[in-house]
């Protein structure tokens, strides 16, 4: 009989699930399924969880201190982990910095950060970004000067996630205006706690604070924090930038979206998946996720045997955002007034409590919007999978 | 002297221009628009914009027409106000009604801005349908979340009435509990009302039968076709935002607007702006016509096209602005947040594609 895994990762699946079964605790879990986006205590509870299991360097080699999954494990597992409602991993240690750090990184760096990252010890946030350079990444300006046994950087990030409970960030910065504008940039770690950085927060539309500004005034970076040769900071960063594009726990987000797409249209009493037309919609985007899911198990599949198939990182992104945010979309058509709500009154005389369940639906529905922009903008990808088809 | 041509849709009227000359030179006060409606509506008051849906004896232009374009410039400007439900639906409808008379005094305060009237007029979705009843001449039951409905003086509401029969009821601020006071994703108020057995007063009775349902029905058309005139004002205003940021932001030593794909984007969102100008307009010229399938087929057929191309224009603006659109600091996503109330309160485009040929 064909199937799309094997026994063992079968088994696989009902250890991980046996896992979460045990150890998720179940009012997160609860928060979770209900469409609460997870707060950074949230975050480190479950990194500590997967930490004392040995699971959190999930995503990385045995060499590394990760387990060791293929390909399909850590899809299995991140399959699981979101319907199971786990809040998800913060990505910028694990599955940014970090491999960047086992493939261009000294020793030293490897001993000195990666144990505290699969720990979530450290918490870990991204600086490429610049007011001037967000598609044009390369034409950043943030400045580091050598002076002796340190750098002394300059500048302003923005957009930076969760730069506020950050403790460290990674950055491009600028270490040569000659030749190439690519060959000037160098990849520094920085301690969020240095003299000189202030963090501003941005908020956006849907009213939440995940962005800021970052400044850096002279701030003092030991040398030794450079990730690579000098100049070769534009290498790591597009080495990273693969690697953030192919982690996307979007589907199993999808998933888990359209699992409670369903269960509010049956618990608002009135089933709107009895009117054909939004079952339609319904049963159309489950087939879209499931293509794409598809799509993603094929490039694993040809990643573990070694194989290059299509172009996994620009596709993966640009259908796994787009899904994520049409299901919010349904989400809110399905609520439809009762999405309107998302706080109670100032004044209020109000006895009842806003339900944050359908509270928290329009918002998010907002703040995905973010999808399509970030990690490499849509167009942007699209002109990386052109290019690669077109020349 | 006024030619016959000045009936005809999509013709402008001399007095609309004036009207929207005075509405727009308020809203060009950024402080006053700054600080919410209320300062405002005493300024709309003066400036005669909520006596527009009077009858021409009563000062007003009785122009539907009219109202569809002080309804846009109010959405342009970003400003949530109670003018939909107050200045247009509400005192159009005090001037039709049976026995129109009675409400003389109160249509005179409306206009005058020193009362607010809210309304809850079931939408085209039918789980919106009235929870409220009318038994041995009192109302009970909830309306939920109704815009404005704590801030409101008034508050017109449709009832089943024991044989089945709507009836169309008018209850004062004093009568009604206030369950729920909310502020929805717009920023703007919503109010759960409940009524415990409320004694109707002669003038609280507006309409039964189907006199009721004739208004109703024309209710919930002029809310939504007014609804969609300020989603037009919305999508011009983030139309205008976005192509002048594609002039002015620059990447890769070009601006924006050199790439292809998001010259594309644009002409598709001034595109669907554009329809959405056309079925608008022709909807409300439609709304004082005694020919109830017409109007009813242009009102469907403008909040379908409204739904649609308020979900695209404003998913796109803020795509095209990249980052910065997703910040609240600018105004892109304030415009996002009110267009999205228009399929939240009346539906979205399934409910208007499933009815229009039905
Ligand atoms: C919520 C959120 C979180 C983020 N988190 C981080 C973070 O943690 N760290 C970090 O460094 N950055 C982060 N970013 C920044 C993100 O990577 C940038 O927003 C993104 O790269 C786009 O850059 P920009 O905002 O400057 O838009 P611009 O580059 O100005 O783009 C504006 C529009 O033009 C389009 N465009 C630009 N160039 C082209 C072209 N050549 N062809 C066609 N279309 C083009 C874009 O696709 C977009 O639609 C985050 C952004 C958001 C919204």
């Amino acid at each position: 009989m064909a199937r799309l895994f094997t026994i063992e990762e079968d088994v696989f699946r009902l250890t991980v699930r046996k896992f979460l079964d045990d150890k998720l605790p179940a009012d997160l879990r609860e928060r979770m399924l209900s469409g609460e986006r997870p707060t950074r205590d949230d975050k480190v509870t479950w990194s500590r969880l997967l930490h004392e299991r040995g699971w959190g360097g999930y995503t990385w080699p045995a060499e590394h201190g990760g387990p060791g999954f293929t390909p399909i494990q850590r899809y299995i597992f991140e399959d699981e982990a979101w319907q199971a409602g786990a809040p998800e991993v913060v990505p910028f240690g694990l599955k940014m910095v970090a491999p960047v750090i086992m493939k261009f990184g000294s020793d030293a760096h490897k001993q000195r950060f990666l144990p505290r990252i699969a720990s979530l010890e450290d918490y870990w946030c991204q600086g490429y970004s610049e007011p001037g350079s967000g598609s044009d990444l390369a034409s950043l300006k943030t400045r580091a000067v050598r002076d002796g046994d340190d750098y002394l950087v300059t500048g302003q990030k923005i957009w930076t996630t969760e730069a506020h409970d950050a403790d460290w960030i990674f950055c491009l910065v600028r270490t040569s205006a000659e030749g190439r504008k690519q060959d000037g940039i160098s990849f520094l770690l920085i301690d969020m706690k240095s003299p000189g950085i202030t963090v501003r927060p941005i908020i956006t539309f849907d009213g939440a604070h995940e962005v800021n500004e970052v400044w850096f005034d002279n701030v003092r970076v030991p040398v030794a924090n450079r990730v690579g040769e000098e100049g070769q900071g534009w290498t790591c960063a597009k080495y990273l930038l693969e690697k953030e594009r192919l982690n996307f726990g979007g589907m199993g987000f999808c998933k888990r979206e359209v699992a409670r797409l369903k269960r509010l249209a049956q618990e608002t009493g009135r089933s709107r998946l009895d009117n054909p037309l939004f079952a339609a919609r319904v049963g159309a985007l489950e087939m879209r996720i499931a293509a794409a899911d598809l799509t993603n198990l094929r490039f694993l599949r040809a990643e573990e045997r070694g194989d290059a198939v299509g172009l996994p990182a620009p596709y993966l992104k640009i259908l796994s955002s787009h899904l994520q945010q049409d299901v919010l979309e349904l989400q809110v058509r399905l609520l439809g007034r009762s999405a309107l709500p998302v706080r109670a009154a100032d004044f209020s005389n109000t006895p009842l409590a806003l339900k944050s369940e359908l509270a928290n639906v329009a918002p998010t529905y907002c703040n995905y919007r973010k999808t399509t922009i970030y990690a490499g903008s849509n167009e942007i990808q699209r002109n990386i999978a052109a290019k690669s088809l077109l020349g | 002297m006024m030619s016959d041509a000045a009936n005809v849709i999509f013709v402008p009227r001399d007095e609309h221009g004036l009207l929207v000359g005075s509405l727009d030179h308020l809203l060009s006060d950024q402080a006053l628009i700054k600080g919410g409606w209320r300062p405002l509506w005493q300024q709309l008051a003066q400036a005669g914009i909520l006596s527009a849906a009077l009858p021409e004896s009563d000062g007003g232009l009785h122009d539907s027409r009219a109202l569809a374009l002080l309804a846009e410039r109010l959405g342009r400007s970003g400003v949530v106000s109670p003018f939909i439900s107050s200045a247009t639906a509400a005192t159009s409808l005090f001037s039709r009604v049976p026995a129109a008379s009675r409400f003389v005094e109160l249509r005179e305060r409306l206009g005058s801005g020193s009362v607010i009237a809210a309304m809850d007029i079931p939408g085209v979705v039918q789980s919106d349908r009235s929870l409220m009843t009318l038994t041995g001449g009192k109302v009970s039951g909830v309306a939920r979340l109704v815009p404005f409905g704590a801030e409101a003086d008034f508050i017109i509401l449709v009832a089943t009435a024991s044989e089945g029969d709507p009836a169309l009821v008018l209850v004062r601020k004093s009568d009604v509990l206030i369950q729920q006071s909310v502020i929805g994703i717009d920023g703007a108020p919503y109010a759960t009302l409940r009524l415990d057995s409320v004694a109707l007063q002669p003038e609280s009775d507006l309409a039964g039968g189907s006199e009721a349902e004739r208004l109703i029905a024309w209710g919930r058309d002029v809310l939504v076709t007014m609804h969609c005139a300020e989603a037009l004002g919305a999508m011009s205003m983030l139309v205008d935002l976005t192509r002048d940021y594609l002039t002015v932001r620059h990447q890769f030593g070009e601006p924006l607007s050199a790439f292809q794909v998001l010259r594309h984007r644009l002409v598709d969102m001034d595109m669907a702006l554009t329809e959405a100008r056309s079925v608008v307009e022709c909807a409300a010229g439609l709304l004082e016509e005694d020919d109830v399938f017409a109007r009813r087929q242009a009102v469907l057929a403008t909040h379908f096209t409204v739904a649609r191309a308020a979900l695209k224009v404003s998913q796109d603006s803020v795509q095209l602005h990249g980052g910065i659109g997703m910040a609240d600091e600018t105004p892109v996503g304030g415009y996002f947040r009110r267009l999205l109330t228009l399929p939240l309160q009346f539906g979205d485009e399934d409910f208007c594609a499933e009815s229009y040929s039905g």
